[in-house]
């Protein structure tokens, strides 16, 4: 006897489907299903669809995600529009476009995971009928899982509109059995209701008992198919418990899922419900708060769906087992959430049916037990004061309502006269069931044992009342309890965590402390480093700019620069100065020795040689001059000191200029430009070498010509000395040397006189000296012209410069180069020679010795380091040419 | 048209064999001797030593209580079918998912099953057995003979079309710029008609045909009166069946 029940209890949503929430039932185990996902389950069973190892092809265009869950969808879809209806597979295939053999796998899967065919299975209606074997899907109320899941309250309303609205959701225990309540449509009075079925009986049949009640034919019979009827023909109490059940009661599978998420999540009460999923988080605390109490109640939790829908087949005893089974049916009804449980026989089928189950319970109820001695049990856990309350209100009540009972009641205690009724109230009720327990077994057989049934049925509902009220007392107070200790749990949690954010806080504040402590350090680091870069730097830019200074300089005074030189030496600034330094020392001490020797041969006098000696003497200062002013230009000091002589007094007389000043000023006179011009048109005039080459300047007054290239060059040192030094002059010098050196000596010499006789002569008195200074100004001249830049002496090109090598040049200057050339290593030689005591000789006489040496220092000069050879260096390209 | 996740059908080639989880070869015999005829259908699996040919021969001919004269012309026939089926194996078929429609149209003892329905060449797990079976369990068709005549309905529309595929794939090898030949087109219907995928398959098709279309993929069966002239499959008797599903078991064995 499968009652349709099994399907029809979750699916309230049966047939056509009424509302967008429709309840199919599915089993536990398919809880996976969703309809807007694939769950891993599926992907395992039907790999084809996934590219599993399984399928031929991954992600082909048959088989895809997207496919299979068309497929599904359809084929779940046409089960649910009649769940009762058992789909097959031939059903669905011609529907769906694709490879039967995967629409079969598909099919299958979902078949065997209950997706589809599961209430199918079970009905025994529906056109299935070819369908025997059925029965081989087992109706498994344990597994019954709802889906969708709907919201609690959807299902709340939806209850109480069924029941009467006596249900309520929530922990909130259920009120204390009334009459009303256990005996809703069982009233004796009224008309035709058979009191045991509640059934509305057909006129004739009916028995109206002793006592008021009516008892309709089928009910009276007493026999087997008694409770057959009435499992049949109480359809409305049943289906009233059913929904009562789907709504606020527990199943044993929501139960053993809120105790395996209690396990698993401890008191998370948000996940637990989750993992219930039928129920809300109130109604799981609930069920948890109620459960220590019904620790050893727990054995009997399990399914009232399952008593209720088995009937037991027990051969003896049915009268008994109908009113147990009634008075369960209504117990469980208001003491639902406490798990009482009234199941006798259906207990044992669970056990069987359910092992794995039942061994998880708790042993210490034996569910052969009577639901009195259960009962019994319960009370025995409150205290008897409190039994004896709620015993007391329970009578009253009933006595209140119903005659019948009070008269009942009174029978039975008058029967128990003899006892302490208050007293000992456990006992008393233990008795009253064992007294019960027995006059149901003996009922069945007469008919006058009827009236005493009934009272007893009285008795035995106050008792019930009793021990239920008890109970829930008991449940209230532990509930009670149990929310105290949960706020002390929740308050001690509260402490701790407040404890740790204080803790973390000042531990935070020390952190900080350090981060400032380290930062205010770096700050400082910062700061030295700045301090100390910042010096280095200005140290660095300084000495830079010394540098700089010192190049310009050299660039001033070599006019043109190779700038790969300038390059190397800004790179390498120390060799720089050092050569800085080197230059203006090694100018002055190589031209005083030709100095020397030049005035020597123009017989100066000791005057000159005096004058040679203190130039010897102060060039070192010069020089230093030049290394200190660090802008001083090379050869700024040809001349050297002026002559002074001692005018007496402390103070003295320049020789050159007739200046006299006292001795400090000495120095800065000697450097002062009017003494510079002075004796350079001294040394001009007087043809002293080096100057013995030039001529004043017909025009400019600061102006000179040189009269072995015909060049006008500034009336300052350091131009003359770049001119002496310039390649152009060089040249012509060596020219003039060579010819000379080949040349006649005849030849030579008027030449030499000439120009010996011309150096010594005055500049001014040069162009009066036609004869002799003819064919030098020839060249000059238009070398003069030519030269636009009065100012800066520049490299004439070198094309012109060949053209303009004429042979002129051979008899215009041969002699000069001596003396020019003989800066440098021609201290030596000349040195040598000249103090031989030529002193007083003329240039006219020394002439050849001159020559001989001019070659010799010259050749020496080209060869030895010095300004020259540095410059010559410098124009080497031109040279060539 | 567009799809998602059409990787089209990935095309492999492998040996020749029955597009089925089980290469199990369908045996139609049609036998006449003296006036008397012999039609059976059953599969064979090809692995099996060439011995037992015969003397499945000798036991259906006792079986059915047919003339000694019949054995050699079973022998011959199943022999033949067989080798044929070897010819084939060794060669190269392109396995590619392909979904023809299948259709039945059978008459076995009494029932006359009309069917239709698609079926993936590609598919080297199909289980055409399987499938007539739950067919056969849908329907609610008693006859324990009409599910092997359906499966071996199906062996041998598959094995055509393999067969088919095999000499494509000569051909192809054959002529190089071989492309999809015409020729391609043969007596058979099922080949030709090869369901369009992007149709249903693709993003924009759908898989649950047309309400209207429903009958023509449903199967019929039709229970006939017990004429005595049906003349197909009159012949067969279950033990054929037993001994088609005994190779099978056989060939699973083997595998």
């Amino acid at each position: 006897m499968s009652p349709p029940a099994a399907g029809a209890a979750a699916t309230s949503g049966d047939g056509p489907p009424p509302s967008p929430r429709e309840l199919y039932t599915i089993p536990a185990s398919s809880g996976w299903f969703r309809w807007d996902g694939i769950h891993e389950t599926e992907r395992r069973a039907l790999p084809e669809f996934f590219g599993g190892a399984g399928g031929a092809g991954f992600g082909t265009a048959t088989r895809n995600p997207r496919i299979y869950r068309e497929y599904r969808d359809f084929i779940i879809a046409k089960y649910r529009e009649d769940p009762a209806r058992r789909l097959t597979f031939t059903e669905v295939r011609r529907a769906l476009v694709g490879d039967v053999t995967l629409l079969r796998k598909v099919f299958a899967f979902l078949d065997s995971s209950g997706l589809i065919n599961f209430s199918a299975s079970s009905s025994s209606s529906g056109p299935a009928s070819r369908k025997q074997e059925v029965g081989v899907v087992v109706e498994a109320p344990v597994g019954l899982q709802v889906t969708p899941r709907p919201p609690a309250s959807y299902f709340a309303e939806e209850k109480r509109g069924a029941a009467s609205g006596e249900k309520e959701n929530g922990f909130r225990l259920p009120p204390l059995t009334s009459y009303s309540d256990v005996f809703g449509e069982w009233a004796p009075g009224k008309a035709r209701i058979c009191g045991f079925c509640g059934e509305e009986c057909n006129g004739a049949k009916v028995e109206t008992l002793q006592d008021g009640f009516k008892v309709c034919s089928k009910c009276s019979k007493s026999n087997n198919d008694n409770n057959k009827e009435e499992a049949n023909k109480c359809p409305g109490d049943k289906k009233d418990c059913m929904e009562n059940h789907a709504s606020s009661a527990w199943t044993d599978a929501e139960t053993l899922l809120l105790l395996e998420g209690v396990l698993k999540h401890g008191d998370d009460w948000d996940l637990i419900a989750q993992h219930v999923r039928t129920k809300n988080k109130s109604e799981c605390i609930a069920r948890l708060i109620q459960l220590p109490f019904g620790e050893h109640m727990l054995g009997t939790i399990n399914g009232k769906s399952v008593s209720r829908l088995h009937i037991n087949q027990a051969t003896d005893g049915k009268t008994n087992q109908h009113i147990m089974k009634e008075s369960s049916s209504h117990t469980t009804e208001m003491a639902d959430s406490m798990q009482i449980d009234g199941n006798e026989d259906s207990a044992d089928k669970s056990v069987e049916e359910y092992p794995t189950k039942r061994r998880r319970l708790f042993p210490s109820m034996d569910a052969t037990t009577s639901l009195m001695e259960q009962l019994a049990l319960l009370t025995t856990t409150a205290s008897p004061d409190v039994v004896a309350a709620a015993a007391d209100v329970a009578i009253k009540v009933f006595s209140n309502e119903n005659p019948q009972a009070r008269k009942a009641f009174r029978l039975s205690e008058r029967e128990y006269k003899t006892k302490a009724f208050a007293s000992n109230h456990v006992q008393q009720i233990d008795r009253k069931i064992g007294d019960k327990d027995v006059k149901m077994h003996g009922q069945p057989g007469s008919d006058k044992q009827e009236k005493k049934f009934i009272a007893n049925a009285y008795q035995l509902r106050a008792a019930v009342a009793t021990a239920v009220g008890v109970a829930a007392a008991r449940a209230k107070m532990l509930a009670d309890q149990e929310e105290r200790e949960m706020e002390l749990l929740i308050a001690s949690v509260i402490e701790t965590q407040l404890r740790k954010m204080q803790y973390k806080i000042k531990h935070f504040e020390e952190l900080e402390s350090v981060m400032d402590q380290e930062y205010t350090t770096i700050q400082q680091m910062k700061g030295s480093l700045m301090n100390e870069w910042l010096k280095n730097f200005g140290t660095g830019i300084t000495t830079t700019l010394c540098n700089i200074f010192a190049l310009l300089y050299q660039l001033d005074c070599f006019g043109n620069v190779v700038w790969g030189d300038v390059a190397s030496k800004i790179a390498n600034p120390r060799v720089d100065v050092t050569a800085k330094t080197l230059v203006p020392k090694s100018i002055p001490s190589s031209s005083s020795p030709v100095a020397n020797n030049l005035m020597a041969k123009k017989s100066k006098g000791p005057v000159s040689a005096a004058a040679a000696d203190e130039t010897g003497v102060v060039s070192p200062q010069g020089s230093a001059h030049g290394s200190e002013g660090g802008g001083e230009k090379e050869g700024a000091f040809l001349l050297g000191e002026p002559t002074w002589e001692d005018a007496g007094g402390g103070r003295w007389r320049c020789a050159e200029t007739g200046h006299e000043l006292p001795e400090r000023e000495k120095e800065a006179y000697a450097r002062s430009r009017a003494c510079r011009l002075a004796l350079i048109d001294h040394a001009v005039a007087r043809k002293k070498p080096p100057l013995n080459a030039f001529k004043p300047h017909p025009e400019h007054k600061s102006k000179l010509v040189c009269k072995i290239t015909g060049d006008t060059v500034n009336k300052l040192e350091d131009h003359i000395w770049k001119h002496i030094n310039g390649k152009r002059f060089l040249n012509k010098l060596e020219k003039l040397e060579d010819q000379m050196a080949s040349g006649e000596m005849a030849d030579g010499e008027p030449v030499k006189s000439n120009e010996v006789a011309k150096k010594s002569k005055s500049r001014k008195k040069d162009k009066k000296k036609a004869n002799v200074a003819s064919p030098l100004p020839r060249e000059p001249k238009p070398e003069m012209d030519d030269s636009d830049d009065p100012d800066f002496w520049v490299p004439p090109v070198g094309s012109r410069w060949d053209d303009d090598d004429g042979k002129d040049r051979w008899e215009s200057s041969p002699g000069k180069p001596n003396s020019a050339k003989n800066e440098g290593g021609s201290d030596d030689d000349g040195g040598g020679d000249n103090d031989g005591g030529d002193e007083d000789a003329t240039a006219d006489k020394d002439d050849a010795e001159s020559r001989e040496l001019a070659s010799r220092t010259k050749r020496v000069s080209i060869e030895a380091v010095g300004p020259s050879s540095f410059a010559s260096r410098k124009k080497k390209p031109k040279k060539e040419q | 048209m567009k799809t998602v996740s059409l990787g089209a059908s990935r095309p492999s080639t492998v040996y020749f064999r029955m597009p089925t989880r089980d290469n199990l070869v369908p045996i139609r015999v049609d036998v006449e001797v003296d006036g008397q005829r012999y039609r059976d259908a059953f599969t064979w699996n090809p692995r099996d030593p060439d011995s037992e040919i015969i003397s499945f021969a000798k036991r259906t001919a006792k079986d059915l209580k047919l003339p000694a004269n019949f054995v050699p012309q079973m022998l011959q026939s199943i022999q033949g079918q067989l080798a044929e089926f070897r010819s084939y194996e060794g060669q190269e078929m392109q396995i590619k998912e392909k979904i023809v429609p299948l259709k039945i149209d059978l008459r076995v003892n009494n029932t006359v099953i009309r069917d239709q329905f698609l079926w993936d060449i590609g598919n080297l797990d199909s289980d055409p057995e399987e499938f007539a079976r739950t067919l056969c369990d849908d329907l609610n068709i008693t006859d324990p003979e009409v599910g092997p005549a359906i499966a071996v309905s199906i062996r041998e529309q598959l094995y055509e079309i393999a067969s088919q595929s095999v000499s494509v794939m000569r051909e192809k090898q054959m002529s190089k710029k071989g492309r999809r030949a015409p020729e391609f087109s043969s007596n058979s219907k099922a080949v030709n008609n090869a369901v369009d995928l992007f149709k249903y398959f693709g993003s924009k098709g759908s898989v649950i045909r047309k309400r209207k279309e429903w009958y023509l993929y449903e199967p019929v069966v039709d229970v006939v009166a017990s004429e005595e002239d049906g003349k197909e499959e009159v012949n067969n008797s279950s033990r054929p069946k037993k001994r088609a599903e005994e190779e099978k078991v056989a060939s699973l064995q083997s595998l």
